[in-house]
């Protein structure tokens, strides 16, 4: 018999998912139905519900499951849980936010990865993985792409689709998600504006070894 | 020359004087090195079953695959064994430069069976860079040899004249690590010591070390550390210092503060335990803190091999109330002040503010080499049962000279203070009043109450070492918001976290870095650093699956010598009574949901046990076949397996070699033939449960 987490914890864990999807929304990071997050208690995650609004998350929006197996709370988690659970399953990650940043989206139609040119990218991710998958939505193939990249890094991008950021909490992946959408804009018009910037970093070169 | 990142395993029989190197032993890459490859040789070669004192028992000295290289803070090494005061499997953990020598000998690990059959000095000596890459002399050395005047049984060939001694009699080059008066006449509390003022400091790893009549470990070497990438290697380092510098608390409180930085906001938080843990509130926290330590005692700051943080407080020569303590090693004349965790037993514990007093007892302990947590801690609980009038003695919260009185009783072995050198659970359990005791697997609390930062009791309650702040401190996210700051009263999810804590933790022991560096960069910089260092991809995950395996492979050895859900709790102090006032005013402590959950995400069953299927994902079903016994017939208990009940490792060849195949390779551990003292020993393997 599976104790029952207290209300406090559940009021805990609610509020996190409420105040990040709304900031996820408000950033722009999704639109009004796309996105999810979850986060790994025990051996139990908590996801988002399938077509649930990140920037209007209601307690109900939250469902609990098995990370390993499915129980009836499957028919209504979101349709990406298969890569939660792949990445679950290989890494450490204890909370997954997965998000549709545009401008990262952008760059990752044309780049295998992403090298920040701005400080605070640099220092937090030095380099971003973009893999691709034929079915881009929920399928199997996506799941090993994304969740073998976030074996060696804690955010990956899905060409064309979104990115995928880990963390130790829920807030530390958003604090990647966002960080990343925000070295992406940066690259984006460093490019679209024609800008060629002044190298200031040492070794930056070496960062596609990272 | 061979060039390889990996040094040798040396395996020296102290009761036949002889060495040679350990072949067929367990692999070092699956548990990184360090703390995780002593786990590993203590699980292969000892048994759980068998007394900690038990000379059979090995004795791990390791060092880490980036110990000694341009990494920020990698001068770790660590000492493996099982506690005589715990009962568990036992690590402990120093910088400064033993383990770099250690590594510049050409050893990776150092193991001693046996029990030599005088007091000796182990000399391992890699000098002279050997054109095959070849291993270390270790010669077992008499100590009426080496040091005829010297004379173990004397209280007063303290820490600082043994160095001394050591050094005229060997001569240079050597680095020394030593158990001091307190661990050479058996106390429970006795730690380790290097020459250069470096402690291991908790568990009883100087008694355990004494028991085998190792007087001291010398290590002298000159061999070039190898990094298989050495261009990408110089790199990361520059990476990974420039994250040291952009972290305020690696490039500014630390360094400025040292450790003593969280005496004011630990308290703040509601979580500093005074008085043997009755309150958080405690007036005497300011002449205590950082800011009295850097103005009022500190001169200086020191730090260990390759360390940039330089967390010591430097502080002026002694007093000179006995006239020892003039010198640490290469530095100048005076001595290493408080951390956060020494000022808090010796000061909040114990109800004493006065700095000078706090160091003088500090110095002692180290003189002594004595625990100073579980000797603050220990004495604290004294105090509480005099209060209470429990102990037909008058001993008072906050009578300063009194403690340092006891610290030097405790050390010597005489007067009340030899009642208190076991630490605290025995003291309470001889007096009537084991509550009293605030001790998780009979290892003493440290300094963080878990009334106010619930994580951190979980910390306590899983730690396979008993309750330590080192096991996957809680410290990070619960008051310096590292890597994000988390309510500290909430129990969601800290499981989770906590179990990464402790496998990163782990991690960093055993590469070896110093955990301090991990509050600038975590798993993915120490995966590249390793990669790079030895040439063998590993990926983040690896590093923290490493981890995982070194955790679990802890608690089958607890397991088997007999540790259940029942150890993994907390006084009942802090479970049931709730902190009389101050920010967590009110709050106890729920400790079995917060379990459950910890168990689940583990994949262990209810009970705590790492089952075959658990065991087997982590490559560790063998040790699990040879760690846990068979079901006991009705009647008989864990640990009364005699010592005839193991069988000895295949002895070493002429060619100096010995094989000692890992646990799944068909060997039974442990090696009871080899000069297994008679007598009972103190400590031995018998845990003490806190009381719940």
């Amino acid at each position: 018999m599976r104790a029952r987490k207290s209300r406090r914890e559940e009021g805990v864990i609610y509020e996190q998912f409420r105040d990040i999807g709304r900031d996820c929304f408000i950033a722009g990071l999704v639109s009004s139905h796309a996105g999810n997050m979850s986060v790994k208690v025990g051996d139990r995650l908590v996801i988002t519900r399938r077509g649930s609004m990140l920037g209007r998350l209601r307690p109900e929006d939250l469902i609990e499951t098995g990370i390993h197996m499915d129980d009836s709370g499957i028919a209504l988690a979101s349709s990406e849980i298969v890569v939660h659970r792949a990445v679950y399953g290989r890494t450490a990650a204890q909370a997954i936010i997965h998000v549709h940043p545009p401008h990262g989206i952008a760059l990752s139609l044309e780049q295998d990865e992403i090298i920040p040119i701005d400080s605070e990218g640099s220092y937090l991710f030095h380099r971003v993985p973009v893999v691709s998958a034929e079915r881009t939505v929920g399928s199997d193939e996506m799941a090993e792409v994304i969740s073998s990249a976030l074996v060696e890094y804690k955010l990956c991008m899905l060409r064309g689709h979104g990115l995928f950021a880990t963390g130790h909490l829920l807030e530390e992946a958003y604090q990647w998600a966002s960080a990343f959408e925000a070295s992406a804009r940066v690259a984006y018009l460093v490019r679209a504006g024609g800008i060629r910037p002044v190298e200031y970093r040492k070794e930056s070169e070496r960062y596609q070894e990272w | 020359m061979n060039r390889t990142a990996v040094g040798h395993t040396m395996l020296c029989r102290l009761d036949r004087a002889t060495s040679v190197v350990l072949e067929g032993g367990p692999d070092r890459a699956p548990f990184l090195g360090g703390r995780g490859y002593g786990v590993a040789l203590v699980a292969t070669l000892g048994s759980p079953r068998l007394e900690a004192l038990h000379a059979s028992q090995p004795f791990v000295l390791a060092a880490g695959p980036l110990t000694g290289t341009s990494a920020p803070s990698s001068g770790r090494f660590a000492a493996v064994a099982p506690s005589p005061l715990t009962g568990t499997i036992f690590d402990g953990n120093a910088g400064g430069r033993f383990g770099v020598r250690l590594r510049q000998a050409g050893v990776d690990a150092l193991v001693l069976t046996g029990a030599a059959a005088e007091w000796s000095v182990v000399v391992v000596d890699g000098r002279g860079a050997r054109a095959d890459g070849g291993p270390p002399s270790v010669r077992l050395l008499p100590l009426s040899e080496v040091w005829p005047e010297a004379d173990p049984r004397d209280p007063g060939l303290v820490w600082s004249r043994t160095v001394a001694g050591l050094r005229a009699a060997l001569g240079s080059g050597y680095s020394l690590l030593l158990p001091s008066v307190a661990g050479r006449r058996g106390a429970l509390l006795g730690s380790l010591r290097t020459d250069d003022g470096r402690n291991l400091g908790r568990g009883g790893l100087g008694a355990a070390l004494a028991a085998k009549r190792v007087f001291a470990v010398a290590v002298a070497g000159d061999r070039a550390l190898y990094v298989a990438e050495p261009d990408h290697f110089s790199f990361l380092v520059y990476e990974a210092e420039k994250q040291i510098c952009a972290n305020p608390v690696t490039s500014r409180a630390l360094p400025e503060f040292g450790t003593a930085v969280l005496m004011q906001l630990v308290h703040q938080a509601g979580a500093l335990p005074a008085l043997n843990y009755t309150t958080t509130t405690w007036p005497g926290v300011e002449r205590i803190s950082g800011e009295s330590v850097r103005d009022g005692l500190a001169v200086g700051r020191k730090g260990c091999f390759g360390c940039r943080i330089r967390c010591t407080p430097r502080v002026a020569a002694p007093s000179g109330r006995d006239g020892s303590g003039s010198g640490e090693g290469d530095h100048p004349p005076g001595g290493t002040g408080p951390e956060y965790e020494t000022l808090w037993a010796l000061g909040a514990a114990v109800g004493v503010d006065d700095l000078d007093a706090i160091q003088e007892a500090n110095r002692l302990c180290g003189e002594y080499g004595l625990d100073t947590i579980s000797t603050g801690a220990t004495i604290a609980c004294a105090m509480e049962l005099s209060e209470e009038g429990l102990l037909g003695r008058d001993l008072r919260f906050g009578a300063a000279e009194r403690v340092v009185q006891l610290v030097r009783e405790m050390g010597e072995g005489r007067g009340f203070g030899a009642e208190l050198a076991d630490g605290s659970a025995r003291f309470a359990l001889a007096y009537g009043h084991p509550e009293a005791a605030m001790h998780v697997k009979g290892l003493e609390l440290p300094a963080y109450d878990p009334r106010g930062m619930h994580g951190q009791g979980l910390a306590y309650a899983t730690s396979n070492r008993g309750a330590c702040h080192l096991r996957g401190n809680m410290l990070g996210p619960e008051i310096l918001g590292i890597p994000k700051m988390l309510d500290r009263f909430s129990t969601a999810g800290k499981s989770g976290i906590l179990l990464n804590l402790q496998h990163l933790s782990a991690a960093f022991d055993s590469v070896a870095l110093c955990k301090f560096a991990g509050f600038a960069f975590g798993e993915e910089v120490l995966a590249r650093l390793m990669s790079a260092a030895t040439g063998e991809p590993l990926a983040a995950q690896d590093l923290l699956r490493a981890g995982e395996r070194i955790w679990n492979l802890e608690r089958l050895w607890n397991l088997g010598a007999g540790f259940s859900r029942a150890d993994d709790t907390l006084p009942h102090r802090v479970l049931h009574t709730p902190l009389p006032d101050g920010p967590a005013a009110g709050r106890t402590f729920d400790l079995t949901p917060m379990l459950n959950e910890y168990y689940r995400a583990r994949g262990w069953d209810e009970d705590g046990v790492v089952g075959l299927e658990k065991a087997a994902a982590l490559g560790l079903e063998g040790y699990r076949a040879a760690l846990l016994p068979a079901p006991a017939p009705a009647g008989a208990e864990w640990g009364d397996a005699a010592p005839g009940d193991v069988t000895s490792t295949t002895a070493g060849s002429a060619a100096g070699s010995a094989d000692a195949a890992p646990h799944g390779a068909g060997n039974a551990p442990g090696d009871a033939g080899n000069g297994a003292r008679e007598e009972e020993p103190k400590g031995g393997g018998r845990h003490l449960r806190a009381v719940p």
